[in-house]
């Protein structure tokens, strides 16, 4: 049941409404445990799929006697497997998140909240990993709406810390997690060495990847007057500007050209790319966006 | 190493702020507000775009360029020659010749035309002048004045070309070129060396004087602005008061009006009396004509008579002409002689009585020191010597008859018999109207006379009468006493004192010789001219008060005549002790010269025709000044770009 501080994070309504998806993986992936998701794997369920030749050693409880009685011939009786989904939530919880009303992080939270609540209504395996210059804390797999507090507990208590260090992070993740399935990145993707080697690691793994960057108005559309000396949160590197219409221009255009090079670069890779910023309401990413994009239906 | 003042106080303001104002941005310098953001990644990037894509960027970063540059431009900059401490290789020298006489009064270019000319050398010459030129300032009228000798400093001639005053007086341009010429070229213009920088000689005038005749300008190389545009001028020409032939009481103005403009004028002529209206006619003049105008006035003892024109022109010096009345001076004559019947007769005629004042004493009395101090002092301003000679000559003009003084210069007396008069010198104020038709002499006197002798009557034989000049003093020698010691006793030497010309030479002579002075016989005095005037008293030292109120002391002169040169203002002079005015005398400008302010715009100085020159034709303007105003002012937004990160 949802607690006063998971209110903050997802209302009532928006659970309702989230009982109704369920998340879509583009590929099909082997499962440990039977979950209400068929597999490629044929398996024990009851729902038929296709016949065999019977060869030695098949379980003997799978052949079709009444084919045998009619065309005196063995034959196996394929069932669909159903089985259970990985579903990797990476949330950025670096200073840099830590930005905008509401912050970055504060948005991720949501995002990540309704869609590992999604997963756990679908008895998928549930796992939220926060990174910022190392992969930090973790919860999870959990399975199954009981273990949706503890997921809402972990996001709530959630806090920002570190610098952003994004090839660290999805290394070590592709190392510790070896399962298939879902990985949602949640990040902001500003490291100034680059999101490509990152997102390389998370490819390899062979994961359905969705990257949804998140940034907070004020960088889209920065308000700023005079002469600033802008320090940067996470590695105290500073910048002296002057803020005039040519350099907001090639901000702007800066911006655009990194949005889109990510986009372009996730394209390539088949890695989904969502850009948002902390202006748009968040269960309107989720019910809309995220449901074009087929991550939900 | 010197310093040239080049730059005006606002300038040089403006140069002296620069160094505060930089110091002013070096405090200003910006101090940054710090700003925490999520990653300073794409602002670093956009900076650095930005620095990259900007030309002036790409130039800040190249300190080499801007050397190189700034060789280019100081190599230009030598290219133009910018020389301020180069006095001695030469710059250009300039003459100021600035017209200050009366015709400069007119007010057809706002507010006169010595401003506009004043004006016109400030922005023409002295603004255009570079560091090292040098400029002197002459004010010209009848004479020349340096107002100020050759200096550089700008402000200076300025100060001192404000300085002029119009002048009232009438204008001769040679002595400004003589002037202009002989301290403009020190070192004189010698043939075949050719100064590399000849001297301009820049004239601001409206070219109301005659042609130089007879001058070289040399090595001086004029250039005319005429002062001036319009003719609109009414004046007086001339004014004399006479006293009418048939009634002597009554005194006739005579005036000649002349209209130099090309336009027909009504003029109203109005006559004072000390002030009070006596008379006015009104007067229509057609373009480039003059007109007489006669006023009549009755029973006048003494006074100013004032001519007024009522004419709205363009100089109105000139609508004023005075004239004093009732001014005359009687002649202290002594007449030393043992009895002369005729001249006695001559001298006591009604005429002569009133400008003369008759003393006599005998031939024997020239020996006494009564005579002699009063001789000595030029107590007397003539004395007639009938058939004597004093030992030495008096301080005073002298008439002999018939007998010739001793002086130096005179060589061996012989005796002419029976002369008969062959030439008169009627030209002369002494024989003026004097008719010596059938004069007969049976003897006359005749030294060996000195080259160049006035001779006033001429014989087949020789002179009979001269008049020679002794520091300043005329004495008037006729060779023919009236009588002569015949074998029968005193007879007659000549026939002349039967006739009417001779109480007429009489009169002619205390006149002349005698320095009566009255309206009748005033001459005209022009404006700067000098005035000899004589006293009764024996003071040393007499006052002009002229007509501003100023009193001048002038003293006795040898001659026993005091000289006044201070005659600047027209108007009406007092001479006396300071007290009381023994005598006026009006000073007026009757010059036709000053009159006709038509502008000219050529005229020849020697053989150069020297034209005005058009003020259109801009000459060479210093901009160094401009560029190094120029040069500061990118050194301040150089500084202010490099403070302010301003990108274009």
């Amino acid at each position: 049941m949802p607690t006063t501080t998971q209110q903050q994070l997802l209302s009532n309504e928006f659970i309702a409404k989230l009982e109704q998806l369920e998340l879509v993986s583009r590929k099909v992936f082997v499962g440990r445990l039977k979950g209400e998701r068929r597999s490629k794997r044929r398996g024990q369920s009851v729902e038929f799929a296709d016949y065999r030749n019977y060869v030695v050693g098949d379980d003997l409880r799978f052949l079709d006697w009444n084919i045998y009685g009619r065309l005196d011939r063995l034959f196996i009786k394929l069932f669909m497997e159903e089985e259970d989904l990985h579903f990797y939530l990476l949330v950025d919880s670096s200073v840099s998140m830590d930005f905008g009303d509401p912050t970055k992080l504060f948005y991720a939270k949501q995002v990540a909240a309704a869609l590992g609540f999604i997963g756990l209504i679908n008895h998928d395996r549930v796992v939220v990993e926060t990174f910022n210059d190392r992969l930090d804390a973790r919860i999870g797999p959990v399975r199954g709406r009981t273990q949706f507090w503890r997921v809402m507990d972990f996001l709530t208590k959630l806090e920002p810390g570190g610098g952003s260090r994004l090839a660290e992070s999805a290394k070590n993740f592709a190392i510790k997690n070896t399962g298939k399935g879902i990985v949602v990145v949640l990040s902001d993707f500003m490291d100034k060495a680059g999101y490509e080697e990152a997102l390389r690691y998370l490819v390899a793994r062979n994961l359905d990847i969705y990257a949804i960057q998140i940034l907070s108005q004020e960088e889209v559309e920065p308000e700023l007057a005079g002469d600033l000396r802008l320090v940067d949160a996470e590695d105290d590197d500073t910048a002296d500007i002057t803020v005039s219409a040519p350099l907001l221009k090639r901000y702007k255009q800066n911006l655009e050209a990194f949005c889109g090079g990510l986009k372009d670069w996730c394209s390539r890779r088949a890695i989904t790319y969502v850009f948002t910023t902390n202006a748009r309401p968040f269960d309107q990413l989720v019910l809309t966006y995220l449901r074009q994009r087929g991550l939900v239906r | 190493m010197q310093f040239l003042n080049s730059l005006t106080p606002l300038q040089w303001a403006v140069a002296t702020a620069v160094p505060f104002a930089v110091v002013a941005l070096y405090f200003l310098k910006l101090r940054r507000q710090p700003l925490t953001v999520p990653s300073t990644f794409l602002w670093q990037k956009s900076v650095e775009d930005l620095h990259v894509n900007s030309l002036f960027q790409r130039l800040r970063r190249n300190l080499l360029l801007f050397l190189q540059l700034l060789i280019v431009a100081l190599a230009l900059l030598a290219l133009a020659r910018p020389a301020w401490f180069a006095w001695e290789t030469g710059g250009q020298r300039h003459v100021i010749v600035i017209d200050n006489s009366a015709s400069m009064a007119a007010s057809d270019v706002a507010p006169s035309r010595l401003d506009w000319a004043k004006e016109q050398a400030r922005s023409e010459v002295i603004d255009k002048m570079s560091g090292d030129d040098a400029a002197m300032i002459i004010s010209f009228n009848d004479s020349a004045t340096v107002v100020r000798s050759y200096t550089s400093n700008r402000q200076l001639l300025r100060e001192r070309l404000a300085a002029i005053e119009p002048t009232q007086r009438t204008t001769n341009l040679r002595e400004a070129l003589e002037v202009a010429s002989g301290l403009a070229n020190p070192q004189k213009y010698r043939e075949g060396v050719q100064d590399i920088n000849p001297p301009l000689l820049h004239m601001f005038t409206d070219g109301g004087f005659a042609d130089v005749k007879e001058f070289a300008l040399a090595a001086l190389e004029p250039r005319f602005y005429v002062a001036g545009k319009s003719d609109a001028n009414v004046a007086i020409a001339a004014m004399m008061v006479r006293r009418a032939e048939e009634r002597p009481e009554q005194l006739q103005v005579f005036a000649r009006l002349h209209n130099y403009g090309a336009e027909p004028v009504t003029a109203r002529s109005e006559l004072y009396l000390d002030g009070d209206l006596k008379d006015a006619k009104e007067l229509r003049l057609a373009a480039k004509t003059e007109q007489a105008v006669v006023f009549d006035l009755d029973n006048l003892e003494a006074g100013v008579i004032e001519l007024r024109l009522d004419a709205r022109d363009m100089l109105p010096t000139d609508n004023v002409a005075r004239c004093v009345v009732g001014n005359v001076r009687r002649a202290k004559v002594l007449v030393v002689s043992r009895g002369n019947h005729w001249l006695e007769l001559a001298l006591e005629t009604e005429a002569a009585g009133q400008i003369a004042e008759l003393q006599k004493i005998l031939p024997d009395e020239l020996e006494k020191g009564e005579y002699q101090s009063k001789a000595a002092a030029g107590q007397y301003d003539l004395i007639i010597y009938d058939g004597c000679a004093p030992t030495t000559m008096p301080q005073t003009n002298t008439l002999f008859i018939g007998a010739i003084p001793r002086l130096p210069e005179l060589g061996e007396t012989k005796t002419l018999v029976n002369p008969i008069i062959a030439e008169v010198n009627d030209a002369h104020p002494l024989f003026r109207f004097v008719n010596m038709d059938d004069v007969g002499i049976v003897e006359s006197l005749l030294p060996q006379l000195p080259a160049g002798t006035d001779v006033l009557l001429e014989s087949e034989q020789g002179p009979l009468a001269f008049l020679l000049t002794r520091e300043g003093f005329w004495d008037c020698v006729i060779g023919f006493g009236f009588e002569r010691q015949g074998e029968k006793g005193r007879e007659y030497n000549t026939t002349w004192v039967r006739k009417t010309s001779f109480p007429l030479f009489v009169f002619n002579a205390l006149r002349v010789l005698g320095n009566v002075q009255d309206a009748i016989t005033e001459e005209i005095v022009l404006p700067g001219q000098t005035v000899g005037l004589r006293s009764d008293s024996l003071r040393k030292e007499m006052q002009v008060k002229d007509p501003t109120g100023k009193a001048h002391v002038v003293r006795r002169t040898p001659q026993g005549r005091f000289l006044f040169n201070q005659t600047d203002t027209l108007g009406v002079y007092d001479f006396g002790d300071g007290a009381k005015a023994e005598r006026r005398f009006a000073v007026n400008l009757f010059d036709p010269q000053e009159s006709d302010i038509t502008p000219r715009r050529d005229f020849d100085i020697g053989h150069t025709q020297v034209t005005a020159r058009e003020l259109v034709n801009r000459s060479r303007l210093e901009a160094w000044r401009w560029l190094v105003l120029a040069a500061l002012a990118v050194l301040l937004v150089e500084w202010y770009v490099y403070n302010r990160r301003v990108y274009i």
